[in-house]
């Protein structure tokens, strides 16, 4: 006899389905994902306790009889080492492409140590299917970094064959992302860009051959760097027709060295930018010297009056008007 | 492979003109085969007393010729699961990959392996890819991809490979490596460690390692009379790189695990079978 004041007992949500865990695999769209061992064996405790609590996100790949983890990845392998026979799913539709690397980059972040091609190709799908170029964006879209995707994005600028250089399966012989990266802003400045001796492609290669046999004084990818600087200061300068044929010179000879780039207009103009701030900054805290607390420091009066002397004798020499 | 007795050499001689005719008969697979001056010169290299030494390895060398190479990755990729030159049987799309950048033995095989397949023409093109070009395929578990190379002597290079392949496959698409020849400790390793379908015609078990407890053919003493010369054509890697000590020979290029004084060529030390012709 059922009491008339018995509630009726709550509705429950359907329960997951349950899949045999072996009929899962990891996603393959970021086979190098490496997990922490100290919050896998946290979750493993927890799971333990209370079960899996939240289903694993997968999908059935075209063709395939197993479920693709979208996202679930720690707590599939958790259940594997409990031993766990069947894990929670909530299946959904496949993915597409794009949508898949997406997804994929969102829940794995990048490890700093990756090689960095795989990743820009992926990318470049992405660029490619969505139609998306800003870099803003893309880092929206994929939760990378922004400075990630603008290295990713120097990359693909490359043509194929410098990708495969990336991508050699021999350590040895692979060339460094970061090569190309710093090599980036070279083959795309302005200036040696309308150079009528520039060839992207005789200036990567001699770039990379340079590099790799340590010649004309290549030291490291951040050599790079100095070049770049050398060319800003050179167009500063107003000195650019000499630095760029001196570019092409070291393009061409094993003879000439990076720093054979440094132009002296601009090595002075360097130095004098330098000097004007490093003085601006003595100036500014002579005037706030207050010389009641600083009269019994005769070492630094007698500083000040060589300072006095020696620049009245410089503008002299350079034959300024007398202040 | 040994081969079998020839006569002895007569006092003062390097090798018996039957030896010598046998070798150069054998060798005559290599692209540049050696001739009977530059074996006379490699065998003067070594002291007289290890003379017969010297015989035994040339005995043991296993060449292995273009037309084997052909043939062996005809019948491999015959032999795929799949695979049919003929649309109505073939299953899935398929893609081919030289393992390697240019100047690599990958792409330089997959030019082998077009040819033993009939696969030059044009319309063929589009089945062969480069590893770049994987992750825009949107492969699936229907698709098979085939990674073409000549030889693994360890299986190092696959498997700390195989994570870069695999993320540019991205897929369960069924992935392939098509190899001439493969040592057992590279297939074991490339197996186990990666999901790469391994297909080699000639499998080299640990007898071939010259260094090995299993290869009966060199004593103790040989074996230290044999990395004491290596030493001298590649000080990094007497045995051959990885100590794979192999006697193999392909046609195009010795493996450079198989033993160094087969393949150095240097002022120190020149072999019969030079991986590069010109000496560095």
């Amino acid at each position: 006899m059922v009491d008339d004041a018995t509630q009726p007992a709550p509705l429950l949500p359907p329960k997951p389905q349950t899949v045999p865990t072996d009929s899962l695999r990891p996603n393959p769209h970021n086979p190098r994902v490496l997990f922490d061992e100290e919050p896998l064996q946290t979750l493993e405790a927890s799971i333990r306790k209370v079960g899996i609590l939240v289903p694993l996100t997968v999908y059935k790949a075209t063709g395939s009889d197993k479920f693709t983890i979208l996202d679930g990845q720690r707590r599939w392998i958790c259940a594997g080492r409990i031993g766990l026979a069947e894990v929670p799913i909530n299946a959904v539709t496949e993915p597409s492409l794009a949508q898949n690397i997406v997804t994929m980059f969102q829940i794995h972040k990048l490890r700093k140590d990756w090689e960095l091609m795989p990743t820009a190709l992926k990318l470049g799908v992405l660029i490619e299917q969505l139609d998306e170029n800003r870099d803003a964006a893309l880092s929206d879209l994929t939760g990378l970094d922004v400075a990630v995707v603008t290295r990713c994005k120097k990359l693909l600028w490359f043509d194929g064959e410098y990708h495969d250089l990336m991508l050699d399966p021999e350590p040895r012989n692979r060339l460094n992302a970061d090569l190309f990266i710093e090599m980036y802003p070279i083959v795309n400045d302005r200036s040696v860009r309308k150079a009528d001796w520039f060839d992207k492609k005789s200036m990567i290669d001699a770039f990379i051959r340079k590099y790799q046999e340590k010649t004309s004084g290549f030291k490291a990818v951040t050599d790079f760097r100095k070049i770049k600087s050398y060319l800003t200061l050179a167009r500063k300068a107003e000195k650019e027709t000499e630095i760029i044929e001196r570019l092409r010179q070291l393009v061409a000879s094993d003879d000439v060295e990076i720093a054979d780039l440094e132009i002296e207009a601009a090595r002075i103009r360097r130095e004098a930018e330098s000097l004007t701030k490093q003085l601006g900054r003595v100036r500014a805290e002579i005037d706030a010297l207050d010389p009641d607390s600083f009269a019994a420091e005769e070492g630094l009066w007698e500083e000040l009056e060589n300072l006095l002397r020696a620049l009245r004798d410089k503008l002299a020499n350079a034959e300024r008007r007398a202040i | 492979m040994a081969g079998t007795q020839a006569a002895a050499p007569a006092d003062g001689e390097l090798a018996s003109a039957s030896q010598m005719a046998k070798w150069l008969e054998r060798f005559r697979a290599y692209r540049q085969p050696p001739d009977a001056a530059s074996l006379e010169a490699w065998l003067g290299r070594f002291e007289r007393r290890h003379l017969p030494l010297a015989h035994k390895i040339l005995d043991a060398v296993i060449v292995v010729s273009e037309l084997e190479i052909h043939q062996g990755y005809k019948s491999s990729l015959e032999n795929l699961e799949g695979w049919s030159k003929s649309s109505q049987e073939r299953v899935g799309r398929w893609f081919f990959v030289g393992v390697g950048s240019a100047g690599e033995s990958g792409p330089a095989m997959l030019r082998m392996f077009r040819e033993a397949n009939g696969l030059t023409s044009e319309r063929w093109q589009g089945y062969f890819v480069t590893t770049k070009d994987l992750p825009r395929l949107a492969l699936s578990a229907l698709d098979n991809v085939v990674f073409i190379d000549d030889f693994a002597g360890s299986g190092s290079q696959m498997v700390g490979y195989w994570p870069v392949m695999e993320e540019l496959v991205a897929s369960e698409a069924t992935c392939y490596l098509l190899l001439t020849a493969v040592t057992t400790t590279a297939a074991e390793a490339i197996s186990s460690q990666t999901e790469l379908n391994l297909v080699a015609p000639i499998v080299l078990g640990h007898d071939k390692n010259v260094f090995h407890e299993a290869c009966r053919d060199f004593s103790e003493e040989d074996c230290a009379a044999i990395e004491a010369y290596g030493q001298i054509a590649w000080r990094s890697w007497p045995r051959g790189f990885q100590h794979c000590g192999l006697t193999l020979v392909l046609s195009h290029k010795t493996p450079n695990n198989s033993l160094p004084i087969l393949h150095a060529n240097h002022a120190a030390w020149v072999g019969p079978f030079p991986r590069t012709l010109i000496a560095a």
